[in-house]
């Protein structure tokens, strides 16, 4: 039972904000609370992690697995809560926001409460429909509007495809649960299994299926786009690796499917940010190559390969949080619209967060001692155990392809020459200076030490 | 000894955090100029204590790091490492005394060289896998930024492409590590990084060729190797002095520290195979290089092939796979580090004071500043391997030990040192000689410009220093470095 307390005080929590903000409109004070909350049963669900605390009944399956995995999220979720108060301020968004980005997290964490396709469906749309009103909460702005109403129509196609795999597979095998069946040769199980990857492959922004994805990231306000970049991400994830194990491995050479979907969206997405002007329409088109490489990861199924792709999903939101959370900052001064020329001897003008800026663009390139390294290095190592020599080496190549662009954005932060020579240094509250030092830290860390995360991920991916 | 070991190491680092911490000109430059020092006495204390006859690796820490994947804190030194270790703590020292008057961004020029100093003594002593990838690639970002701060015009090119081919060179040693560990892991049950454990396995050919291909792409590209070497000439002509010096003097050492560490025990019957195509690029490397130094305006591009060529030679005595060639090649690395330090300060110091690398612009300097023309001169000698110098015993050596088995290869790469001379002489004349016919201007410019300053001559004199002792008493450091000789050549 003790399983369910993180999300019961999520659940809570938004009910007593809604009211709290009838009574008292205050963005401090809703964020603080929203961050508290958040905060409180992300480290409860590790520590019950940790504890080895399970629940299995009714319809949900929460193992020690899932359990770290909400303390991710709702961890990563009240930073970003914490960092992106003063941002909503500024631009005057609506208070909802706040617990916006915390039924989004709820939401993910339901989803992955559960091997049932009906509260897995439950949890996604939850998540889904809070992510699209969480993209268009900016007034008064076309842009925003527009974005949320293209993630809308194609999200719901996601989710169409995900009833549409979830008729055929519970009509190929009787069940409602994504747990290992027998079926030979089964048309209907093979569409399944298309269409339930399909529509994750969706969400997860991956490509042919990621034309929402610059619109949306580029269209949101800037907070909003380090939540929804980044926090989902790990549950659907999560989802997929259920799938990976329990579906995938039925059929012959699915594996391909998940392989070229994957080297597609990493080249796609690769080559593309090179022609983008904008950093945060950039950083959109990164995470869909990173979506690629993730794919790529789980195409193999064995434990060296998931784990690793696990733990660099888990980290590269850290690092894109951070990015997207630092363009958040930035664009509180006046007249900043994220072209790349604004970005111009941004280190004179800002060294911390040039810096901080800086160091999580390396990190996402997988320079050592960030953590998206070991991810990178983990991701070889499963291609090499499953002989996937043709995918590692594709894999070398979108990652080369990759440090192009991020090095061009650094280019102009540190090595460009302002556009006008007066001094104009950019303002950073001590609030902001904390919530990317959160980020920054914890992509160092889990790089020097690793085994942190990925001895528990190791343990508690592969039982329960 | 041992902490020794791991004191000279972290110092820089901890400096490196002072540094940017204090934001003091003053105190940077006296922190980084004593910490650099301290690191250089410890590496000379552990090189005079350095058993020549010992079987394994001296100085060393084993510390449970990710025990979930057999990673260690494992940090050890041979007798390549610790000559390279000296050299690196050597040049660095060098390097925070030669820059002390630096003024852009001072603080910040002194942290990167800090960070940098660590990741280099770090890749010579690291003895598990994935504590040498991170030292390996942890250089690349400082080295970024001090091209691309304080670089020349084209600096952001330079940078760039430096990064690219580091990284793309990197990204398949990550890929070689990867199959490595994972055969380990199905032959033996367990994940290891520990370099020990993978030197008792014996691959089987074909995945020798494979890694031996996947580490010889990341190698090749840091020595740098003729075809991918082209990032070189650029990084060297945009970097600063400093950069420069450290490029040259210690980032290239690491590739052919690589081959020495890592290819030949790791694969030796891979290694032997690919004898011809080491050679044939090494040769192509040195002959190649060194025409193109030859027809060079720029002085630095000129240095900067120069290195290559003499790192072709480097790679030539490696595959030569005999005892004396191998103590050759790793002579060289040594000589080479010191001898293309000098020429590179020697470059610096000309542009400090003439703002321009091309020889059009430059000409008759000998006779205006003496001292500099003598120390040039020197320099010069050491690095085409004059008698007295170490680049003598080096190029010595590895013509000897490739000449018994592979005569025709020896011939040739010795013919490719012969335009080493040319290449040198033909600069020094340019740039130091002919005040006949220099404008009346220039000499007027020329009287008014002052010659080396004590922080110009302390280094200067300290690495010729080096290559003149290493020349004259070679049996001493020829002894320290065969001691890794004749392990990895117990291997074939």
């Amino acid at each position: 039972m003790k399983a369910l307390y993180p999300d019961i005080i999520v659940i809570v929590g938004i009910i007593a904000l809604i009211l709290i903000e009838l009574v008292l409109p205050s963005f401090d004070l809703i964020g603080f609370l929203g961050f508290l909350i958040s905060l409180v049963s992300g480290f409860l669900a590790i520590k019950y992690s940790l504890e080895g605390y399970t629940f299995s009944k009714w319809l949900l399956d929460i193992s020690a697995f899932s359990l770290l995995l909400k303390g991710i999220i709702y961890i990563l979720s009240a930073f970003v809560i914490f960092t992106s108060v003063s941002f909503f301020k500024s631009k005057k968004t609506f208070l909802e926001n706040v617990y916006t980005f915390l039924l989004i997290a709820l939401g993910l964490s339901i989803m992955i409460s559960s091997k049932n396709l009906v509260v897995i469906l439950s949890g996604l749309e939850l998540a889904s429909i809070s992510m699209y009103i969480a993209v268009g909460m900016l007034k008064d702005d076309y842009v925003s509007k527009e974005a949320s109403f293209k993630y809308l129509v194609l999200g719901s196609m996601a989710t169409a495809f995900f009833g549409l795999g979830s008729a055929f597979y519970i009509g190929a095998t009787s069940h409602l649960d994504i747990i290992s069946v027998s079926v030979n040769h089964n048309t209907a199980f093979a569409l399944a299994s298309l269409f339930l990857f399909v529509a994750f492959a969706l969400k997860v922004s991956a490509a042919p299926f990621h034309f929402w994805t610059p619109d949306a990231y580029e269209g949101a306000p800037t907070s909003t786009t380090a939540f929804i970049s980044t926090v989902p991400k790990i549950g659907f994830y999560a989802v997929i690796f259920l799938l990976a194990s329990y579906v995938f491995p039925i059929i012959n050479n699915f594996s391909y499917i998940v392989g070229i979907v994957g080297v597609l969206s990493m080249f796609w997405g690769n080559l593309v940010a090179y022609a983008q002007n904008s950093a945060k329409r950039m950083l959109a088109y990164s995470s869909i190559g990173h979506a690629g490489y993730f794919l790529i990861g789980f195409s193999k199924y064995n434990v060296l390969s998931v784990s690793s792709t696990m733990f660099y999903v888990i980290v590269y939101a850290f690092a894109t949080a951070g990015a997207f959370l630092v363009l958040s900052i930035l664009e509180k001064n006046e007249n900043w619209t994220h072209d790349m020329n604004n970005y111009k001897a941004l280190y004179k003008k800002n060294p911390f967060l040039a810096t901080a800026l800086g160091l999580f663009l390396f990190a996402l390139i997988g320079i050592p001692p960030f953590a998206t390294f070991v991810g990178k290095l983990g991701i070889f190592l499963g291609l090499v155990n499953s002989n996937a020599w043709f995918f590692a080496i594709l894999f070398i190549i979108g990652s080369i392809i990759a440090a192009g662009y991020y090095l061009k954005l650094i280019v102009y932060m540190f090595f460009k020459e302002p556009v006008t020579e007066e001094d104009q240094s950019l303002p950073l509250s001590l609030f902001d200076t904390i919530g990317v030092s959160v980020f920054l830290i914890s992509v160092f860390f889990f790089g020097v030490f690793p085994n942190v995360l990925f001895d528990i991920i190791l343990k508690d991916m592969f039982h329960g | 000894m041992a902490s020794l070991l791991n004191i000279a190491i972290f110092l820089p680092l901890v400096g490196a955090f002072v540094v940017s911490l204090f934001r003091n000109e003053w105190l940077t430059k006296v922190v980084s100029i004593v910490l650099s020092g301290v690191v250089f006495v410890i590496s000379l204390i552990l090189l005079f204590n350095f058993d020549p006859n010992a079987h394994q690796f001296l100085y060393r820490t084993t510390v449970p790091w990710i025990s979930s994947l057999g990673i260690n804190y494992d940090v050890g030194l041979d007798g390549l490492g610790v000559s390279l270790f000296t050299l690196t703590a050597l040049i660095f020292f060098t390097v925070f005394i030669w820059a002390i008057k630096v003024k852009e961004k001072p603080n910040l020029f002194y942290a990167l060289f800090l960070i940098l100093e660590t990741t280099c003594l770090g890749t010579f002593s690291a003895l598990d896998l994935f504590l040498f990838y991170l030292f390996w690639e942890g250089m690349l970002v400082p080295m970024y930024f001090i091209i691309g701060f304080w670089g020349h015009d084209r600096k952001v090119y330079a940078a760039n492409k430096f990064f690219i081919y580091t990284f793309f060179g990197s990204l398949f040693l990550l890929l070689g590590l990867a199959t490595m560990i994972v055969y380990g892991y199905f032959i033996s049950g367990h994940i290891s990084f520990e370099y020990d454990f993978h030197k008792h396995i014996a691959y089987p050919l074909w995945l020798q060729i494979i890694l031996f291909v996947l580490f010889g792409i990341g190698f090749a590209v840091k020595v740098p190797m003729w075809p991918v070497h082209t990032w070189l000439p650029d990084a060297h002509v945009e970097a600063p002095t400093a950069g420069s010096v450290v490029l040259a003097g210690v980032l290239l050492k690491m590739g052919t520290f690589g081959f020495v560490r890592y290819s030949l025990p790791l694969f030796p019957q891979a290694s032997k195979i690919f004898i011809p195509v080491m050679f044939l690029l090494s040769v192509i490397a040195i002959i190649y290089a060194a025409m193109m130094a030859i027809s060079q305006t720029n002085i630095k591009k000129l240095i900067a092939y120069s290195s290559i060529s003499h790192m072709g030679m480097v790679t030539l005595g490696t595959f030569a796979l005999s005892i004396s060639a191998l103590n050759g090649a790793s002579y060289m690395m040594i000589a080479h580090g010191l001898s293309s330090a000098a020429l590179f300060y020697a470059a610096g110091f000309i542009y400090d004071r003439f703002h321009s690398y091309e020889m059009s612009d430059l000409g008759g300097i000998a006779k205006y500043l003496p001292n500099f023309a003598i120390l040039f001169m020197i320099s010069g000698l050491a690095s085409i391997g004059l008698p007295g110098f170490s680049g003598f015993v080096s190029e010595f050596l590895i013509l000897l030990g490739t000449f018994k088995y592979f005569p025709i290869w020896a011939i040739v790469a010795g013919v490719g040192m012969v335009l080493g001379a040319a290449y040198f002489l033909y600069m020094y004349k340019n740039v130091m000689l002919e005040s006949a016919s220099l404008p009346e201007s220039k000499i007027q410019k020329l009287q008014h410009t002052m010659d080396l300053e004590i922080h110009h001559i302390i280094p200067f004199v300290l690495i010729l220093f080096g290559a003149f002792i290493m020349g004259i008493m070679p049996y001493n450091f020829v002894n320290i470095i065969s001691q890794t000789s004749k392990i990895i050549m117990g291997s074939f």
